[in-house]
């Protein structure tokens, strides 16, 4: 690294490290020919120009500069042409529903186009493929772009949640240390002022036994509540990305419609009630699609689904019968 | 001797035991029998060896299930040992039953001190032997040889002389020590490394270091083999759990990468290469990947991995390899990405260290290399190697780090970290960056151990806290005993210095270690002890820059001069060939009557494994406590994630470490019961630690010892060692330290009736013994 550093020139303006202590180099993904920032402002912030390299002709933008990140130039176009790759092709295992060898067979197909982009080989034909498959499977790419990214926030929440409380728990400790510290002082400090009034040593050194352990359990219990919160809260962050899912899909009790077996007949006579009679009869009622049929039929699923009836209250009930 | 512990008869090589080597051996048996596993904690130079060896052998040969034993050691050293004590004590059982048994005992170690071949075993490195023996050994370099007869591969004879006897008949029935088994595979044109591997299903007992059986690269290799049941005991296990820590972790430096990134582009040159002259072999490779086939199904049965897996076999995916690195250049590239992103880790101005899981986050943001393929990573490439058949890559080592730290960091979230140093050493002015990847849970790599086999056994001479281990290493104990020794009279004076003469306290802590008036209190104890230690005398420091520093300030003070006139002065270097130097002239000192101070780091090679017994250690003495450098952040991050996991705090978990270090090296210097030293141990903190002491030596503690000054101890010594200096009668001992056969019988008669057994007249302890009222029969 330190070599590196001193060799460091730019070919363009001549500079090294000794004339201006912190140049910086960055890379065009044309050509990756490696030019220091001041040559960049000064060759190309009135607009696109020529790369200032000899024999090299392409045309090349100030914003597309970047600094390099890995050493190696060859290294740096791959991983570039992969996230443009990546960007398109981003299914995981849970799209091909667990079948590794369609996944495994994906992922060899997706090495091939890097491969082929990165060497030059069919530059055109595998274009054409990245196109198509973006053309045919926009909604894919957009959601598990989404997923990627609620994945990496999750995965930070998580690790910062777990230093907080891990440091929480550091301190709890240490507070009960110091405490036991103070109560053994407090003991024996105690014990001997109580040998001065009362006779007898051993009443006197339960005693005061006894209370230093009331005063233990109470920080004691801080730890344990603390250490609870930590094993639970962990599991939750991590079920934060299932809950989320779940919330995606709506709760449909008896399967929504699949379970069209209604466990009731209506009949035609029915049920006698004089108010919805009443309404039957009403003209303003039965032109805005009324029909007593449906008051019925609604009351009773809702009375086989279950809705509005809370199974809890339901088993106080018949106690308070019994009692009465 | 030939005694019975309950129904098992244990032929004992000796005609006496000591009464904790008799304990020992009942603790071991009710363990096995038990089938669960245990600690036992017996003092050094009690014969711990003999009494382990001759009691597994007795429960293998006696019980049908005839359960196979492992013995791991930790130096090659140590293993020779105790090889030899096996082949002495099978003599002895020859003899004793008239007959010899069956038995087959071998040991292996590295392929450096076993190899034959004239021209692979002059290489210095380790790796390097490997390297070429396996270019030599594996069957590509055969197979090229029946394709075209004039190829340029060389075999190693040695190896290829084993294919044409039967594996039964390699070595004849026995125990060989390394020595013999090298003469022995010499005269025969055999490879003594190879040899050893393909017995190991055969032998009773294999004897090896740790390494075969807690490395993943290896274990599964070499011990795979091993049927459940059989006994494993680790001995000199105090420092297990580092072991286990080492064998998961693994540093990188900018070095490696470049040496990596060029190998990968040789790679890239060489599939190319490939590519046009003979496309198929890369292609069959392919249509085998895409069929789901994995590297344990393409290569022989005998053949290995030219890239070892360095995960325990349990987190081995078993899915295919994942569709982006099939393809050769595919994989390549994804190894130069990986290479690269490395590479611009690496130049971070300030020390970072997280988590794993973080890491892959990053890595995937920007190079978009998944968890997935990583984890396939050191698989991929020795099947992609072996097709390319590429006999010289010059940078292939630096290539297979990489495929190893990939693999492990995308294997395991918990338990490890990964740290970015921009400095090697603090304060240093050059930017070294280092990337270092450290298992901090000792128990994974144990895991594997504990799951398959139902006994093991950990033992050492210094272990305690012995409950430590059981919380670090996540497992349970039938059984934690801690031994003392006994002794007809006392051997070895304890001793806790706290203050000098002048009353001042002395300690090693680092913010008062330089004070001149504490460098002068220990120099005196120096000079002190130097002119009342007869013969040896070890000094240990805690660490090389200490020890450093307190020299020159005594040169100023004019200590070692004094020290001089009685002694010669030795130093241990961090340099192996100047401390063995030294090491021998101390010896050679202490035989003729010069006399000697060897002054060397408690955390060195002297303290783990060179021995000072008799007139080679009179005196051991312990200049402060030997804690490990706090500031270390791959220390920190253990500390950390003890506190977590195992509730273990860092004071206790420092302490322990120091301790332990601090006990090994007081046991340096007893080495059987005739022995005996003085053990000073000058620092004010020892007071407090007492009972962090194995309690062997805290026995012999007494609490007036606690607390000396300088003049009080060396009063002490002066009495201790005239003591010593009169002769003991052998008589003393006997019945006390030291039991024969009768007194055997009567203990564990005592014990049985204690015990409420009121079976009298013919139980089989008596079956030998007669009430031998005038002592003239000796024994069965």
């Amino acid at each position: 690294m330190d070599d590196d550093e001193k060799k460091d020139m730019c070919p363009i303006c001549k500079t090294d490290r000794y004339l201006s202590p912190d140049m910086k180099f960055l890379v065009n993904p044309e050509c990756y020919h490696k030019i220091c920032e001041s040559c960049v402002d000064r060759i190309f912030s009135l607009g696109p120009a020529q790369c200032p390299y000899k024999g090299c002709d392409k045309i090349l933008r100030k914003n597309k500069f970047k600094t390099q990140v890995f050493d190696d130039v060859g290294v740096e176009k791959e991983v570039d042409i992969r996230k443009r790759v990546f960007n398109v092709f981003n299914k995981t295992l849970d799209d091909f529903d667990g079948d590794t060898d369609a996944y495994n067979k994906y992922l060899e197909d997706v090495e091939d186009i890097v491969y082929n982009l990165d060497h030059g080989i069919d530059v055109a034909k595998t274009e054409e493929k990245l196109r198509t498959y973006e053309d045919i499977n926009k909604q894919l790419i957009m959601a598990n772009m989404e997923r990627s990214k609620q994945d990496l926030e999750n995965f930070e929440q998580r690790q910062k949640f777990e230093k907080e409380m891990k440091l929480k728990k550091r301190i709890l400790e240490k507070q009960i240390q110091e405490e036991d510290m103070a109560n053994k002082e407090w003991a024996k400090r105690e014990i001997v002022n109580q040998l001065s009034t009362s006779g007898d040593a051993d009443e006197v050194i339960a005693n005061v036994k006894k209370t230093v352990k009331l005063k233990k359990s109470s920080a004691r219990r801080k730890l344990e509540e603390l250490n609870k919160v930590l094993k639970n809260n962990p599991f939750m962050t991590v079920s934060n990305g299932l809950m989320k899912k779940k919330e995606t899909v709506p709760f449909t009790p008896f399967n929504g419609d699949r379970d069209i077996h209604k466990r009731y007949t209506l009949t035609d006579s029915g049920y006698f009630d004089p108010f919805i009679k009443e309404l039957e009869a009403k003209k303003e009622y039965i032109a805005s699609g009324f029909r007593a049929d449906y008051v019925y039929d609604r009351m009773l699923t809702e009375a086989f689904m279950g809705l509005g009836c809370v199974i809890t209250e339901e088993l106080q009930t018949p106690q308070l019968n019994s009692v009465n | 001797m030939k005694f019975y512990i309950d129904d098992l008869p244990v032929i004992f090589p000796y005609p006496k035991i000591y009464p904790e080597q008799y304990q020992y051996m009942c603790d071991i048996k009710k363990t096995l029998d038990a089938g669960g596993n245990s600690i036992l904690e017996m003092p050094s130079g009690t014969g711990k060896t003999v009494s382990l060896l001759s009691l597994t052998v007795a429960y293998q040969m006696y019980y049908s299930e005839h359960r196979k034993i492992i013995y791991c050691s930790r130096t090659m050293s140590e293993i020779e040992k105790a090889l030899v004590e096996l082949e002495s004590l099978m003599d002895y059982r020859a003899k004793e039953l008239g007959e010899r048994e069956q038995f087959r005992g071998l040991g292996l170690t590295s392929r450096k001190n076993l190899c034959l071949h004239p021209k692979v075993r002059k290489e210095r490195k380790g790796v390097v032997v490997d390297e070429k023996c396996r270019r030599m050994t594996n069957g590509q370099a055969k197979r090229r040889l029946e394709e075209d007869k004039n190829a340029n591969v060389e075999l190693c004879d040695f190896h290829e002389n084993l294919y044409s006897m039967e594996v039964e008949n390699y070595v004849p029935v026995g125990v060989y020590s390394f020595e013999k088994l090298i003469k022995y595979c010499e005269e025969r044109t055999m490879c003594p490394y190879f040899t050893v591997r393909r017995m190991i299903s055969m032998c009773n007992i294999m004897i090896y270091s740790y390494h075969y059986l807690l490395d993943p690269k290896i274990a599964e290799r070499v011990s795979r083999e091993v049927s459940k049941d059989a006994i494993v005991i680790f001995d000199e296990a105090h420092n297990i759990d580092n072991v286990c820590i080492e064998s998961l972790s693994l540093d990188l430096t900018n070095d490696v990468l470049k040496r990596a990134a060029k190998g990968a582009t040789a790679l890239a040159d060489k599939i190319e290469e490939v590519r046009q002259v003979d496309s198929q072999k890369l292609q069959d490779e392919y249509e085998r990947l895409v069929q789901g086939l994995r590297a344990s199904d393409m290569l022989e049965r005998e053949e290995e991995p030219l890239v070892e897996s360095p995960v325990l076999s349990q987190d081995i995916l078993s899915e295919a390899i994942p569709g982006n690195i099939r393809r050769a250049e595919h994989f390549v590239s994804f190894l130069k990405r990986f290479i690269e992103y490395l590479k611009t880790r690496m130049k971070v101005l300030h020390v970072i260290s997280e988590t794993p899981n973080s890491f892959l986050q990053h890595l995937k943001q920007l190079t978009f290399i998944e968890k997935k393929p990583l984890r396939f990573c050191s698989e991929r490439l020795s099947l992609l190697v072996r097709t390319l058949e590429v006999t010289e890559i010059e940078d292939f080592t630096a290539l297979k780090d990489i495929a190893t730290f990939a693999t492990l960091i995308s294997t395991y979230e918990s338990g490890f970290l990964l740290i970015i140093e921009p400095y090697e050493i603090e304060n240093a002015a050059v930017p070294n960056p280092i990337m270092r990847f450290t298992c901090l849970d000792a128990s994974i790599a144990m895991k594997p151990v504990f799951e398959k086999f139902s006994s093991v056994i950990i033992t050492s001479g210094t272990i305690s806290p012995l409950d430590m281990y059981p919380k670090m290493l996540n497992f349970e104990t039938v059984l934690q005993e801690s031994y003392s020794m006994t002794l007809a009279k006392k051997s070895f004076l304890p001793m806790i210095v706290t203050k000098g003469s002048d009353q001042v306290a002395i300690s090693s802590r680092f913010e008062i270690r330089n004070d001149p008036s504490i460098v002068r209190n220990y120099g005196s104890m120096l000079v002190e002890f130097a002119k009342i230690t007869p013969d040896g005398m070890v000094v240990f420091f805690p660490s090389y820059l200490y020890m450093e520093s307190i020299i020159s300030m005594w040169q100023t003070m004019g200590i070692l001069d004094e020290v001089w006139k009685y002694k010669l002065i030795l130093v241990e270097t961090p340099d192996a060939q100047e401390t063995s130097l030294a090491l021998e002239t101390y010896r050679k000192a202490c035989s003729n009557g010069r006399g000697a101070i060897l002054l060397s780091v408690a955390r060195g090679k002297v303290s783990e494994g060179i021995d000072f017994d008799h007139h080679y250690g009179r005196t051991v003495l312990m200049i402060g406590i030997p804690f490990q450098y706090t500031e270390s952040r791959i220390l920190k991050a253990r500390l950390e994630f003890l506190r977590e996991h195992y509730q273990i705090r860092e004071n206790d978990f420092l302490s322990f470490d120091a301790m332990r270090h601090a006990a090994q090296c007081l046991g340096r210097v007893l080495r059987g019961k005739d022995d005996y030293g003085v053990m000073v141990l000058a620092d004010r903190r020892f007071a407090r630690k007492k009972n962090q002491l194995p309690k062997w030596i805290g026995q012999a503690l007494s609490d007036a010892d606690l607390n000396l000054s300088t003049d009080m101890a060396i009063a002490n010594t002066k009495q201790f060692l005239r003591t010593m200096a009169q002769p003991t009668d052998p008589k003393d001992q006997e019945g006390v330290s030291l039991w024969n056969y009768e007194q055997l019988i009567r203990f564990q008669k005592e014990q049985k009736r204690k015990k409420g057994d009121v079976e009298g007249g013919f139980d089989i302890e008596n079956k030998g013994t007669i009430n031998d009222l005038d002592g003239d029969i000796e024994m069965v």
